[in-house]
């Protein structure tokens, strides 16, 4: 093995005077082992137009910081989970630096026996009422554990960075969803002021949070790059967006009549090595796993874990929908376990009540059990219930002559936007508008100006302000010029920033045609949202059923038709908040491998239905409760079709085949 | 090798791998706008692209196979007054694909229209499609956003517009 | 370009002669026919040990679809889109039915036949078809200046294990097909043998029956990176059934054909692949009882 000469390698592609345009071009270097020590990094083969960057050449501080929390920006001499970055190759193309990457040898001392993860965060706990009294007779006790098993998005993402250096600026341009994280990042690795860094943020698609945390990484070592070459540099890369695999172990104890008197939930998310927004996601999963069927006594215990695996946190939520899917799927559970119908039940026993309410404050129940029963009726979600029930106990269900094995599942709930009330991650995060000397409207904010966003806040401020909605713009895409909104996660663009929005029209109303023009008000998201009684609110609520078959011969699991009926409060756009939840639906059901198969029919598979509220002054446009009503139902729907708990999704057709072969009738 | 192409209706001179493929050179060559968020394996079927007018996945066309081929990526396709057609589908029916693969399947669209409806047809004249073979086609873009219902409303309202286009030229 | 990756030498022979010459002249360039496989291949571009090409899509003689009274013949350039467009009439049922599941026109119009039956590493639908339909395939062997030709079923161009078995100097030129072998078939796949080999399984099967009598039976089950197998035990033994079969029949022809599969996969197959084929097979039986019977 040949020793890279750095320094001549980094001189080489320096820039040679102050007008050389030529851009370098950047990818990383990652770990292929979870558990090693670095020993070297090297290339095999010498190559002056080629250049690596590793721990020891960052300027700054080797680390990126998320509020409180903090990982290595390149790993030092400790390799803690597969996929962690090494180093960075910068060379002349993207194909060269791609091809030279395979040139690259890294040395590294693996240890499959040594010391794992070790780090085992105190679980948060939650109770209510004295659970000590209950769980004495094991004839009323029912208890199930739910995995929600995805780890990963069904396909990579895709990030371009660029920086260069303009005069005395560090210029970035980076699609993010938190363009204030990456210029912070970036200067503190880059050893530089705040103000000497300006990211320009682009436009992107991140349907699961791809880029809340990453593009900071990417981007400040591109940026080191610039600072090392003096000239343009672009990293292009395609990476894994990592989800945290939650197991949810739930014990109910139920009367004579399956109604429940007591619930003992225990909660264990792996967030992989590095724990970020621990605090929070506590919070979001506790707001999940609390039922909406009263209980004399609750206590819950969430613990975060680490491991060697690569981090996770946002993905599309914060752990809600993990948590509700557990909530759902387990009410139906128990709702089949005393012969009744998942709907009947929720109708029965969902009821509203105060401790619910400290954790998440919803609309009045009655509207849900109005979502409830109009969605059965549109099913016929009774009498498929029944019908399949009997079928699964004929003989030979699975043979193939029948076809089919079919099974419906409903679920419930309630969507939650944000950070909860009291949160430490709201931060500074703030948005300022500005009423112009010409009556023009400012808004100042970091949260990417989308069709979605925009068109709330025009039609917010018009109202608020009585002026013109062509009259509102939006301030310059860059840090320079925006203010701080914190991350763009969670729906905060919409709701809170909905409710923001109007506390800065009325303070510039209070002072219109009283102060000279311009007049700007900024307003934060914590000073707006904090003296709460409950962690979360929402008005919103949706009741889902899915019916599915298991084709018999090919032994999949294919989806026959989805009805939903929501209520949400103020929505803007409603064709458009219904083409969007028929995104995440479709989304949700090719997570959980449910086919969807072609089948020559009039009746459309999909029937989507959202009814305007006038619940509260504020639209409720989150979708944080889509994926767990989903995953609910279908679990519920496979347990029918197999006539077992299926308690853990995605669930591939090899882990059916023994529930198939176990079913009455087959070998 | 070198290779002579016209890509959005502007002609270029490429001297590039025999063996690269087209996604990449388009992203790495021509502009990264053109070409992203696909996987480059012949999987996702996110990098549709019209060579010849035609519907191709850019990732498995080879530079040796575009010696005089035209090449029309979204960009270049939404300038066409065709794209109206596709466009307004949306609209009416309310559905369209999400941002992720919106171009590609836009370009199905396209290339399905192009099979069965040609502008100044009558009813009578258009070439029936299965609604089987709709959905298999535009299922070639893995993205699961869309239902089979709206494919095939989207698909019928966009046929229903290019049969009432009077064009004289392409 | 960077030189690191190799930009391979692409051969364009326009006739036979041609492509005899360049292949013995290259004997270590590959077959390109659609290139559908080799590119979908993860580091297919920048792995840099790009080999010569020889593309065939220009050849006209392998681009032909003949029509005889007794054979249809396909040049092994022929794209799927191509074969198609010959029309439901001329071509088996079951052989139409594997190309129209197989992918998307779009894709279809770059696939090869004989690309897709050439494949190194990987079975796919076609092959099982194909050798259902008892099709033949003419192979040419290159020795220097002599090259000679023979006809081989296409079901032994593989070994059990699905390896294609031809040697690198052998290439497949045409497909020949004779007419009215079967009156009845079927064709099932489950999964995309292209993205997940491991969860694909495919059967197809073709059946003369006459007067409710079996006279040809064929079936060919793949498992894409595993299996190849054509129960000519099972084939033979069926010869002379009377339809519809009973239950038992159904279930020793399920029987027989599972141990043979058994026998011949590896430990790595998955279960649910061995359970899905033993439920392909007696579909398929009780459709041709179900079609015997109207």
């Amino acid at each position: 093995m040949v020793f890279f000469n750095k320094q001549g390698a980094l001189q080489s592609l320096m820039a040679k005077s102050p007008d050389d345009l030529l851009t370098v071009y950047g990818t990383l270097i990652t770990s292929d082992v979870e558990i090693a020590t670095l020993k070297r990094v090297a290339f095999k083969k010498e190559d002056k137009r080629f250049a690596l960057l590793t721990a020891e050449d960052v300027v700054g501080e080797n680390s990126i910081s998320v509020y409180k929390e903090s990982f290595p920006l390149f790993a030092t001499d400790k390799i803690s989970y597969k996929g962690q970055i090494i180093g960075a190759l910068f060379g002349p193309s993207i194909e060269a630096v791609e091809a030279k990457l395979l040139d690259v040898a890294v040395e590294l001392e693996e240890d499959p026996n040594g010391p794992a993860c070790e780090i085992n965060h105190q679980p948060v706990e939650y109770r209510w009422g004295d659970i000590d009294k209950f769980f004495k007779d094991q004839s009323f006790i029912y208890e199930n554990t739910y995995f929600d098993k995805l780890e990963t998005s069904a396909r990579k993402s895709h990030i371009q960075v660029e920086s260069w250096l303009d005069k005395d600026l560090l210029k970035i341009k980076a699609p993010t969803q938190w363009p204030f994280h990456l210029r912070d990042n970036v200067a503190s690795v880059c050893n530089r002021t705040q103000k000497s860094v300006v990211v320009f943020p682009m436009d992107h698609f991140s349907s699961k949070d791809e880029k809340v945390i990453f593009p900071s990484i990417v981007s400040a070592i591109c940026a080191l790059a610039t600072i090392k070459f003096k000239k343009r540099v672009q990293i292009n890369l395609f990476y894994q967006n990592y989800k945290s695999p939650t197991t949810i172990k739930r014990k109910t104890e139920v009367d004579e009549e399956g109604k429940p008197v007591a619930e003992q939930v225990s909660v264990v998310i792996d967030q992989g090595y590095y724990s970020l927004f621990g605090s929070e996601l506590v919070k979001q999963v506790l707001a999940g796993i609390v039922p909406l069927y009263p209980l004399s006594a609750f206590d819950a215990s969430i613990r975060l874990v680490s491991s060697n695996s690569p981090m996770s946190h946002f993905f599309g939520d914060l752990g809600y929908s993990s948590a509700l899917f557990s909530t759902e799927a387990h009410a139906s559970a128990i709702a089949r376990n005393f012969k009744t119908t998942p709907s009947s039940w929720r109708i029965k026993y969902y009821q509203d009540s105060k401790e619910q309410a400290k954790v998440l404050k919803t609309p009045p129940l009655g509207k849900l059990r109005d979502l409830i029963t109009e969605t059965s009726n549109i099913s016929n979600f009774a009498r498929h219930c029944a019908a399949y029930t009997l079928q699964r106990n004929s003989k030979d269900s699975f043979s193939t002559f029948v076809g089919y094995s079919p099974g419906i599942g409903l679920a419930s709930g309630t969507s939650i936007s944000g950070f909860s009330y009291n949160s430490f991650y709201y931060g500074s995060s703030k948005i300022s508008v500005t009423l112009d000397t010409d009556n023009q409207i400012v808004v100042n904010s970091s949260f990417y100006p989308r069709k979605r966003n925009t068109d709330l806040w025009r039609s917010i401020i018009a109202h608020e302000l009585s002026v013109d909605e062509q009259t509102v713009r939006f301030t310059s895409n860059d840090t320079s010029t925006m203010v701080d909104s914190g991350p763009q996660v969670l729906s905060l663009d919409i709701e809170r920033a909905a409710k923001v929005i109007v506390e800065c029209c009325r303070l510039i109303k209070s002072k219109r045609f009283q102060e000279p023009l311009p007049i700007t008000e900024s307003v934060t998201f914590k000073g707006l949202v904090s003296g709460r009684e409950s962690f979360f609110s929402s008005r919103n609520w949706g009741a889902i059923v899915v019916e599915l078959g298991i084709n018999t011969v090919t032994l999949e699991a294919e989806l026959r038709r989805v009805w939903g009926r929501f209520a949400i409060s103020h929505p803007p756009d409603i064709k458009a908040l219904e083409l969007r939840y028929k995104h995440i639906i479709n989304e949700t059901l090719e997570e959980c491998n449910i086919k969807r198969v072609f089948k020559e029919s009039t009746e459309n598979s999909f029937n989507i239905n959202i009814e305007p509220t006038k619940e509260g002054q504020f639209p409720s446009l989150s979708t944080s409760s889509l994926r767990a009503l989903v995953m609910a139902a279908t679990a519920s729907a496979l347990s029918q079709a197999l006539n077992k708990d299926i308690t853990s999704l995605p669930v591939s057709s090899e882990e059916l085949l023994p529930h198939i072969k176990g079913v009455k009738g087959e070998s | 090798m070198k290779v002579e192409c016209t890509i959005d209706g502007k002609q270029h001179i490429l001297n590039v791998n025999s063996n690269k493929p087209l996604n990449r050179i388009l992203f790495e060559d021509i502009e990264p706008a053109l070409m992203i968020d696909n996987c480059g394996e012949g999987n996702c079927g996110n990098c549709v692209v019209l060579l010849n007018d035609q519907a191709a996945l850019a990732c498995l066309i080879p530079a040796f196979k575009l010696r005089g081929a035209k090449v029309m990526t979204f960009r270049g396709y939404q300038k066409s007054r065709f794209w109206h057609d596709i466009e307004r589908a949306y609209e009416d029916t309310g559905s369209n694909p999400c941002p992720y693969c919106y171009a590609s399947k836009s370009l199905i669209f396209e290339s399905l229209l192009q099979t069965v409806a040609q502008p100044g047809q009558s009813e009578s004249e258009v070439e029936q499609l299965s609604e089987q073979t709709i959905i298999n086609e535009i299922s070639l873009n893995r993205c699961p956003c869309l239902n089979h219902d709206e494919i095939i409303e989207i698909f019928n309202q966009g046929a229903m517009y290019r049969r009432r286009r009077r064009v004289r030229r392409y | 370009m960077y030189e690191g990756i190799r930009s391979p030498a692409v051969h364009l022979p326009r006739t036979m002669g041609d492509l005899i010459s360049v292949a013995t002249r290259f004997p270590n360039a590959i077959f390109w026919g659609g290139g559908t496989y080799i590119m979908s291949r993860p580091g297919y571009y920048i792995n840099g040990k790009a080999q010569d090409i020889i593309y065939t899509g220009r050849i006209a003689e392998l681009k032909r679809i003949n029509r005889t009274d007794r054979y249809l013949e396909i040049g092994s350039a022929v794209t799927f889109e191509q074969l198609l467009s010959v029309g439901r009439q001329a071509l088996p049922p079951l052989l139409h039915k594997t190309i129209e599941s197989s992918a998307s026109k779009i894709v279809r119009s770059q696939m090869s036949v004989g690309g897709s039956l050439a494949t190194k590493g990987i079975r796919f639908s076609l092959s099982a078809a194909l050798s259902a339909l008892q099709a033949e395939a003419e192979v040419k062997t290159c020795m220097g200046i002599r090259t000679t030709t023979r006809w081989v079923e296409v079901g032994r161009l593989y070994d059990r294990q699905g390896n294609y078995i031809l040697k690198s100097n052998e290439f497949i030129t045409r497909i020949r097909l004779a007419f009215d072998k079967e009156n009845f078939s079927y064709f099932i796949r489950t999964g995309k043998p292209i993205i997940d080999p491991s969860d694909s399984v495919t059967l197809a099967f073709a059946c003369f029956y006459n007067q409710s009598v079996i006279t040809r039976f064929n079936m060919c089950i793949i498992f894409p990176s595993s299996l190849f197998l054509v129960p000519q035990e099972v084939d033979i033994s069926m010869q002379g059934a009377l339809l519809p079969l009973s239950t038992q029949q159904i279930e020793r022809v399920v029987k027989s054909v599972t141990e043979q599969i058994n026998s011949e996969i590896s430990i790595d197959v998955l279960p649910i692949q061995v359970e899905r084929a033993k439920r392909f097979i007696e579909s398929a039986l009780h459709e041709l009882n179900s079609t015997s019977l109207t």
